[in-house]
């Protein structure tokens, strides 16, 4: 589902991230870990094609989008939920309609798109918030209404950047076990996050990032890192 | 592959312009007093345009009117005897193929004094008249060339001391009438711009106060097109809006003011500040907010949603 090959992205000569290989499967739970600094977050942001790489081909479904035009940038994101540590939730909408917009996007009609967004919610149990704003929402429900806009729109993967670093332990669960059900819908999710509580609870595969640098790929059961880069693909599946 | 089929997926063109006039509605009511303010300005700015755009086309109609009507005074020398202006008369006549009417020396000056009454009974007293005698000829509807070549032809002929075919009126109101279009030319897009300017600044401080929502429809994979319906829709309400203001004061005033001023200074036809209250030219003014609200508000956040 997502395969990167020799990455680079370097900000004014500095190195974010250098030589990146990888391979993920569709309907994978994948966690980026590393301290701060090690390039999960820029990695995250070149999946999503909110910037393009220095170097290298990110394929997403067989499609490279690291040299995709800027038009057509919008159309991959519609395939990419994103959930962000600080949720980016729009202040003055309420719960709903923060979850609408996924689904506004993309021309669905008002009233398709309120059914949607209210069972959405409801999936994440805020069947009875939905006309809460933001600010009247705790941390884990913001977080879980951030979650119902990532995925409303059946992403084929998505994308978490710290989602639990402004949440205590409980919800961290909660939240976790969210994202885990959802790749065992068939989901692929990337979670970016340094919490080592959350990889010993959820025992999944492990891509650890150091220096922009991919120093380590566990997958579940194996004890010693593996060498996991990928070969790249032939021409005619990137293009 | 199914599911990133489904994004592709074009989705309603009637559900995206049902959201663009949802959020741009909601954006005015969120804040009124800004768009209130926009409106008004395009509403002057229309509003004086109208006015003075179409006092100035009357007035450019008036003068063209006048300058076709064909009238000329043909004044006699003073020793020019009744026989001769007779003989005038009919000369004028078959040279120019109007109407010639004499108009002797003494029924000029008694028509002058009766025109200025209690004032003109001095005029009666003088002991000699110093009126000419004339010829009052009524070309109908010539062209104005036509009108100068005859004018030229009478003021040749022997006895003729001048012939007077209103050039130098038509002249001078021809003149003000230019400089009146010359100061509209140039203070009337002035106006329009100044209010395009105000629509667009209160549009871009709505996109600066909703620059949290744009990166977040972004992120979720919302188009340029997507983003930019709302501020266009909301810009060219606002134009409507101040279309509709300008169109109700274009009526305001020209059936209050206006006609007071029609009738105190009889103000000939072209000039009828009724005129402007057609459907169509009030149409045309809504419709012209609205351009201006949706061009000014294109070119201001451009380079914002960049």
């Amino acid at each position: 589902m997502i395969q990167l090959f020799h990455v680079s992205k370097s900000y004014d000569d500095a190195p974010a991230l250098s030589g990146i290989n990888l391979e993920i499967d569709k309907g994978e739970l994948v966690f980026l870990s590393g301290p701060s600094g090690a390039g999960k977050s820029t990695l995250l942001r070149l999946i999503m094609s909110a910037e393009p790489p220095t170097e290298g081909q990110i394929v997403i479904a067989g499609r490279n989008v690291a040299r995709i035009r800027r038009r057509a940038i919008p159309y991959i994101r519609r395939n990419i939920g994103v959930v962000f540590q600080d949720f980016q939730l729009i202040p003055n909408r309420t719960a709903l309609e923060n979850v609408s917009v996924s689904l506004e996007v993309l021309g669905t009609p008002a009233r398709e798109v309120r059914e949607k967004a209210a069972a959405v919610l409801e999936q994440v149990g805020l069947g009875q918030k939905l006309q809460a704003l933001p600010e009247r929402l705790s941390g884990g429900e913001q977080q879980r209404v951030a979650i119902a806009r990532a995925v409303i729109g059946e992403p084929a993967i998505l994308l978490a950047d710290e989602p639990t670093g402004n949440l205590d332990p409980d919800l961290t669960l909660e939240v976790m076990q969210l994202l885990a059900d959802l790749s065992g819908r068939g989901t692929t999710v990337v979670v970016a996050t340094h919490d080592r509580s959350i990889l010993e609870r959820f025992p999944r595969r492990v891509i650890r990032l150091e220096a922009g640098r991919v120093v380590e790929d566990r997958r579940p059961h194996e004890e010693a890192p593996p060498e996991a880069e990928a070969a790249p693909p032939a021409e005619e599946e990137i293009a | 592959m199914s599911r990133l089929a489904y994004a592709f997926d074009g989705g309603s063109a009637a559900a995206r312009a049902a959201y663009a006039l949802r959020k741009a509605m909601a954006a005015m009511r969120a804040a009124p007093f800004t768009h209130l303010v926009a409106a008004f300005s395009i509403a002057a700015a229309l509003l004086l345009c109208t006015v003075i755009g179409a006092a100035t086309l009357g007035a450019r109609a008036l003068v063209e009117a006048w300058s076709r009507k064909g009238e000329l005074t043909v004044y006699l020398a003073p020793a020019a005897s009744e026989k001769e202006a007779e003989r005038l008369a009919g000369m004028a006549s078959e040279l120019s193929g109007g109407t010639v009417r004499l108009v002797p020396a003494d029924d000029a000056l008694a028509s002058l004094a009766a025109s200025m009454g209690d004032a003109g009974k001095g005029l009666l007293d003088l002991p000699d008249n110093p009126l000419p005698t004339s010829l009052e000829i009524d070309l109908g509807q010539r062209p104005a060339d036509e009108v100068r070549a005859i004018a030229a032809k009478l003021a040749a002929l022997s006895s003729v001391e001048e012939v007077d075919a209103g050039e130098a009126f038509t002249e001078r109101m021809a003149r003000v009438a230019d400089v009146a279009g010359g100061i509209a030319a140039a203070l009337l897009p002035l106006l329009l711009l100044g209010a395009a300017v105000l629509v667009g600044s209160v549009v871009r401080l709505g996109v600066h106060e909703r620059r949290r929502e744009i990166t977040i429809l972004r992120l979720v994979g919302a188009t340029d097109a997507f983003i930019r319906a709302p501020l266009w829709m909301e810009g060219t309400l606002s134009g409507l809006a101040g279309g509709l203001l300008a169109a109700a004061g274009i009526g305001a005033v020209t059936m209050g003011v206006g006609r007071s001023l029609a009738e105190a200074l009889a103000l000939p036809a072209q000039l009828d500040p009724g005129a402007l209250v057609h459907p169509l030219l009030l149409g045309a003014v809504v419709l012209a907010g609205g351009l201006v609200g949706l061009v000014a508000t294109a070119l201001s956040v451009e380079r914002q949603l960049r």
